[in-house]
């Protein structure tokens, strides 16, 4: 698909079935729209792949990926930016710098915020510390109790944003770091069940900060064969999670699933495979419910 | 204020505010969304400010890269039983995970088993570089020490028999006959078929990777905290400093008969 036209056409595809309508028309309607940028995984490839490599030749890259950034940003000043987590390890950049560059660079792209993935913990929390002073962007796990430990009040459990006229709540899952990551590596990290985590912030974001539309920040892993929790258990056992941008899996999510939740709506998952060779785009419309919308449009007529 | 909150009536105020909070509009969110490829056809041009933070560290990081930590007495590649990069890297692993371990049992690690698809490149006679070390193992795989029953031990070992490649191991002997298992000695022991094993693996393969399922549900799992590449970038770098170079040997450990 050409470029320009893929960039036009992802803006108006949600709102399909609104178009024709002028702004300010969907607006007196309570019709709000958001653009959600994502990535995960990324593990510190801040280069291109390798002109050579047998999937990705020349793909990637810091500069390339914030070149894309400014481009859709200039679009449309209000989107959110998420990364689902694992930004570190993966080349020789992390070994040497532990971080701090990844995270200079995402500051400057304009991050919101970043879930916090299994290999933030590869330098022990002292050094995901060290670092973490270099990212102006918050990192989120609602699910890890880091209060015995040096991270304590250094990652919270969710944000909130206003943007484009919609609160939009921000709450972020960690995945069991027990026999994947060493326990001299996590200390004393707590890990707590993330459906009760997320159904607890879901409620919380819901009800006192009244919010539009909330994203679940998860490095879960998409779906599992074995009984491991993960993106698409958290979607059917929630209420309220709109979207949930996920990672660890490296699943490439194109579109993104819909799975149906607790109360019967859609809940949208994106994930962008990893290493940064693609992002994820999405273009949420929150409307009033198309039932409404038609019965209001009879009461008119009438 | 707080007033008429307290006051009956402010009090049916309150609760209609809560009511009408309930019955407030219900909302549907719809997304459509796709991935985009990083690539020069959606981003012709790289981003001038990221590309100048990018060049502050990349000069040093080739530099560090570029470093020679060792050298090697000869080439070294993976091979089928066995190799001589399978046996250097099974050994010098299990060398050091032997100085590492500080078994609460005091019984030491009995021997080593990591994987062939691991192995990713040769090692050149001559200068080693770091980035070879990394080529070699680019994952972060660690070291860990998983306790086996005698029954998944043999599991261990039947997988041996049936594996199309060369499986690294050290301080082990086998020999395989029409797919099936002989002569297994441990050290300069033979297999005893009533006790625990314990092996030195990587993470990956103790979580089953490579369809090593011997490795589930172990008697025990014990991590030493050490990536496999930092043990070799260790032992290239101490060998060098004794004046040694790196080698290797066959030593007929698996043969097929």
């Amino acid at each position: 698909m050409n470029r320009r036209h893929f960039l036009k056409t992802i803006g108006v595809g949600a709102s399909a079935a609104l178009a024709g309508l002028p702004l300010m028309a969907l607006k007196d309607m309570g019709v709000r729209k958001i653009r959600l940028l994502h990535t995960n995984d990324t593990h510190s490839r801040i280069d291109p792949f390798p002109a050579n490599d047998p999937r990705y030749p020349g793909m990637g890259g810091y500069a390339r990926r914030a070149a894309l950034i400014k481009e859709y940003r200039e679009a449309d000043p209000g989107l959110i930016l998420l990364d689902a987590g694992d930004i570190f390890q993966g080349t020789p950049y992390y070994n040497m710098y532990g971080g701090k560059p990844e995270l200079r660079m995402m500051s400057k792209m304009g991050y919101d915020a970043a879930a916090f993935g299994n290999h933030e913990f590869d330098n022990g929390l002292d050094g995901f510390a060290n670092v973490h002073p270099h990212a102006t962007f918050p990192f989120l796990a609602a699910n890890y109790d880091f209060s015995q430990t040096i991270l304590a009040s250094k990652v919270h459990s969710h944000i909130v944003l206003r943007r484009n006229d919609l609160i939009i709540g921000v709450y972020g899952l960690g995945i069991n770091p027990e026999g994947l990551v060493s326990r001299t590596l996590y200390g004393d990290t707590v890990y707590t069940d993330p459906i009760e985590r997320a159904r607890e912030f879901e409620v919380l974001l819901k009800s006192r900060h009244r919010c539009d539309l909330i994203i679940c920040l998860s490095h879960l892993g998409y779906n599992y064969r074995d009984d491991r929790v993960s993106d698409t258990m958290v979607a059917s056992h929630t209420r309220h999670t709109d979207i949930i941008i996920g990672g660890h899996t490296h699943t490439r999510l194109d579109p993104p699933a819909q799975i149906i939740n607790e109360k019967g709506k859609t809940v949208y998952i994106g994930q962008a495979g990893s290493g940064g060779v693609y992002m994820g785009c999405m273009d949420v419309v929150v409307a009033p419910h198309s039932e409404e919308m038609f019965v209001e449009s009879n009461t008119t007529k009438i | 204020m707080f007033k008429y909150l307290i006051h009956p009536i402010g009090n049916i105020f309150l609760i209609l505010i809560l009511l009408w909070g309930c019955s407030s509009p219900q909302y549907e969110v719809r997304v459509e969304g796709a991935l985009v490829a990083v690539d020069s056809l959606h981003a012709p041009e790289t981003d001038q400010l990221i590309e100048s933070v990018i060049a502050e560290y990349r000069e040093d990081l080739e530099k560090v890269m570029n470093e020679v930590l060792g050298y090697s007495a000869h080439r070294m590649e993976r091979g089928t039983p066995e190799g001589l990069l399978n046996n250097f890297v099974a050994d010098l692993v299990l060398y050091k995970g032997r100085n590492i371990y500080q078994p609460a049992d005091d019984k030491p690690i009995d021997f080593c088993l990591l994987n062939y698809g691991g192995l990713r490149t040769g090692i050149p006679e001559g200068p080693v570089t770091r980035s070879r070390i990394f080529e070699l193992m680019p994952f972060e795989n660690e070291m860990v020490v998983v306790t086996l029953t005698p029954e998944k031990t043999m599991e261990l070992f039947e997988y041996l028999a049936g594996a199309t490649v060369g499986m690294p191991v050290s301080d082990i002997q086998l020999q395989i006959e029409n797919g099936a298992v002989r002569n297994i000695r441990i050290g300069e022991v033979p297999f005893e078929p009533d006790r625990n094993y314990k092996v030195l693996t990587s993470d990956y393969l103790a979580g089953g990777g490579d369809n090593m399922t011997f490795f589930m549900e172990p008697v025990s799992l014990e991590l030493l905290g050490v990536k496999i590449r930092d043990a070799i970038i260790a032992h290239l770098i101490e060998e060098n400093q004794a004046g040694r170079q790196i080698q290797s040997k066959l030593d007929g450990r698996i043969s097929i008969e």
